[in-house]
């Protein structure tokens, strides 16, 4: 089962970061249909959150469409992200791998690559609004 | 609730118990002896002053320390259970904060209270009463013989107002640390107020509550008395030594043959010169001509029982007249 | 569902000392509400008017509808530096609760005594400051209370402590049914814990909100130096700081900020608070929408 993690002074609300986590896990493949996240109770026992938080979040995922609640059960994951959608990004991780390689040559080691990708990605965000 | 209220007293309660059942198991183990004592000397068919010099004579060692012992501990017992039991019971909860975990629980404040002063007061009254009364048993050839019962003093000391003044006692401690809120101010006020009642009491008590009874009789002629003579007015006044063999002189004053006080002018021989130091024989001849009897009021070993129910019942009405005061002020406020 | 405090003018005062000065508040119930404010705000007095341990100077106070009594069975209550009784041991104390509380749920104790890993023969002058705090909030939270009041519980507490506590505590309020007032003077552990909160500062509520409004409506504006009334309609500010180029202005709105020469930042939770109990911000009181 899914584990989260709480950063404290992130900039991002602490509902956000749980949705966040589930969407990123679900991406990659460590949360599959049918498996079930775990019940409020537990991860706030685990980290000390408010469960409204944790209720908020879920109930966020459900109206996207990726988790569902069956009463009495618990809320279960309902598709899949990641492995089969990936091949429709393959254009973009090849240009992406193209842009990495210009960076390297700049002169770049992995952090600043790291750092600049982030700094571009938050900006860009912002100003998409 | 009943729980709570002996757990955190059971302490103190046992460290007095276990104290005064061992006083209570000597005087009983002792009871043999003073049984015996009492028979030999004659003293069981003894009434009056007659027998005070015997039963002073006849007394053991052992016997005596634990007399004055038993009277000592009657008298001060209170002190200590108001002081110890009752002055630290609410003041310490008010003082270190518990209050605060307490009266969160689903307890009434005066309900606390009122099972607190139940159970401790009942303790008190218990404790006070079983050394009482079996002292009281105990040492009753003795008080016979002497004659003493009825002085304060060992009055305070027998029966049943020792229970009245450690319940009192108690409740007095209790309330005054409910009021004060820290614990050691409280137990110093705890001690001076109820020394303060036990003497008021005891002074006030058989004047007020007894019923006195006054004999006039005419002074003997070889009755010692005290001669005071004013020097700027001349005026003499009589001391009378009052001396009843079994009850408790309240007072004692010399009357003319119509009753009233005797005052007069002295004859001039019972004024002091630097000739004739002391009483002259012209100034006490002067004296019986006058003709006086001694007035002596006093309250007789008769009313021993009487006034003990009668101030054991002034005690019990202000005990219970305290608690009452203490369980309106708890639900009003606390700080 | 009936709040779970109400107050209203609600006035404390010592003698010629004032504790609490004409508070107002609507407090829903079903929430975990901080009572944030510096040392001396009047936080501890608030909560012990709650739970019937004082009596107001002037004013109305309401707790779960009614006025408050001391000894509710429906109330908890956890005073500050956790008072409990130290010749009494852990076992002793869960008895005293059960003799004393008839909504007592004994299971529940026994069970959360025994997953903080406490010593049931242990004597409670004995455990240290956390595990007074746990042995505490199982007593106040055993007896099923529908409103729990927690008067700096973490104050005294390590880190390792605090968060045992709070674990503890999210875990109670996941199970339903209870509403949590907590103070605090450390912001840091409200943010993740609390969906609602009290600002109280020099006697007076200074703003209450829930968490969430409260960090949408609020916004931290960076810009070159301007006075504050040059602003427009519909912004309120809290704050402001000005530099001989900048101002950094706290400023709460609905409306989006459009002048695109203020930087707009997003704040978290401590940002507001502090904002509210500096000494400038407005002697105004805000409620939250719901």
């Amino acid at each position: 089962m899914i584990e989260f993690v709480l950063e404290a002074r992130s900039g991002v609300a602490p509902y956000m970061q749980i949705i966040q986590q589930v969407r990123y896990a679900m991406r990659l493949g460590v949360l599959k249909e049918g498996d079930k996240l775990p019940p409020v109770k537990e991860v706030v026992a685990k980290i000390a959150i408010n469960p409204n938080t944790v209720s908020k979040a879920y109930r966020e995922l459900e109206y996207e469409g990726l988790v569902a609640a069956r009463a009495g059960l618990g809320t279960f994951v309902t598709r899949t992200l990641g492995a089969d959608s990936l091949p429709q990004y393959e254009p973009l991780r090849k240009n992406l791998e193209r842009w990495m390689a210009e960076a390297v040559e700049a002169g770049l080691d992995d952090e600043s690559i790291e750092a600049l990708v982030i700094s571009t990605l938050r900006s860009f965000s912002e100003a998409r609004g | 609730m009943i729980w709570l209220a002996w757990r955190q007293s059971r302490a103190q309660v046992l460290t007095v118990a276990i104290v005064l059942l061992a006083f209570v198991i000597a005087l009983l183990v002792t009871w043999g002896q003073v049984a015996d004592v009492a028979r030999d000397a004659g003293l069981a068919g003894c009434q009056g002053g007659a027998c005070g010099a015997v039963s002073r004579a006849m007394f053991v060692q052992v016997a005596w320390v634990l007399y004055y012992a038993g009277t000592g501990v009657l008298l001060v017992l209170p002190v200590l259970l108001g002081t110890f039991w009752g002055a630290p019971m609410v003041a310490r909860e008010l003082e270190t904060g518990t209050y605060r975990f307490i009266f969160s629980q689903s307890v009434r404040r005066d309900g606390w209270l009122l099972m607190k002063l139940s159970i401790g007061g009942g303790a008190a009254a218990l404790c006070a009463g079983l050394v009482s009364l079996v002292l009281t048993w105990w040492a009753g050839p003795v008080d016979r013989a002497g004659g003493t019962r009825i002085e304060p003093l060992i009055f305070t000391a027998r029966g049943l107002v020792p229970i009245g003044y450690a319940a009192l006692a108690f409740v007095l401690g209790v309330l005054i640390g409910l009021v004060l809120r820290r614990t050691l101010v409280a137990m110093a006020v705890t001690l001076l107020a109820v020394v303060a009642v036990q003497v008021g009491v005891a002074v006030v008590l058989p004047t007020v509550l007894a019923r006195p009874v006054t004999t006039i009789s005419a002074l003997a002629p070889n009755a010692s008395f005290g001669l005071s003579v004013d020097h700027a007015t001349g005026e003499a006044h009589v001391d009378i030594d009052g001396h009843v063999p079994d009850g408790w002189v309240l007072s004692a004053t010399a009357v003319t043959s119509t009753g009233v006080d005797f005052h007069g002018k002295a004859d001039p021989s019972c004024l002091p010169s630097p000739a004739t130091p002391g009483v002259t024989g012209e100034c006490l001849a002067w004296v019986r001509a006058r003709h006086l009897s001694q007035k002596i009021t006093y309250v007789p070993e008769s009313e021993f029982w009487p006034l003990q129910w009668r101030g054991f019942g002034v005690l019990a009405v202000l005990a219970l007249g305290l608690a009452g005061f203490a369980l309106w002020w708890i639900r009003r406020r606390l700080t | 569902m009936t709040d779970a405090l109400t107050a209203e003018s609600l006035t404390k005062r010592y003698g010629r000392r004032t504790a609490l000065s004409d508070c107002n508040l609507s407090v829903p119930a079903g929430h975990v509400v901080g009572l944030v404010g510096p040392n001396g705000a009047g936080k501890s007095t608030l909560l012990q008017l709650a739970c019937g341990l004082l009596e107001p100077t002037a004013g109305r106070l309401e707790v779960l509808g009614v006025r408050p009594v001391s000894g509710s069975p429906r109330v908890g209550f956890v005073a500050q530096d956790t008072p409990v009784y130290p010749g009494m041991t852990v076992a002793e104390h869960l008895r005293l609760g059960a003799h004393v509380n008839p909504s007592w749920d004994a299971g529940f104790a026994e069970r959360r005594i025994a997953q903080v890993g406490l010593d049931p023969t242990q004597k409670a002058g004995k455990l240290s400051g956390g595990q007074r705090a746990q042995l505490a909030l199982t007593v106040a939270a055993a007896k099923r209370p529908d409103l729990l009041l927690l008067d700096e519980p973490l104050a005294a507490l390590d880190p390792l402590a605090r968060r045992a506590f709070l674990q503890g505590l999210m875990e109670l309020t996941a199970e339903g049914g209870v509403s949590v007032v907590m103070s605090s003077h450390l912001v840091a552990d409200l943010e993740r814990v609390c969906d609602h909160v009290i600002v109280l500062a020099a006697s007076r509520v200074r703003v209450a909100g829930e968490v969430d409004e409260l960090i949408g409506s609020h916004h931290r504006l960076t810009g070159p130096r301007r006075e504050p009334d040059e602003l427009g309609h519909g912004w309120a500010v809290v704050e402001q700081s000005h530099t001989d180029a900048q101002s950094t202005l706290m400023v709460r709105s609905t409306a989006p900020i459009d002048d695109p020469t203020w930087k707009v930042a997003r704040v978290d939770l401590e940002d507001v608070v502090l904002a509210y109990m500096s000494e400038s911000a407005p002697h105004w009181v805000l409620e939250g929408q719901r």
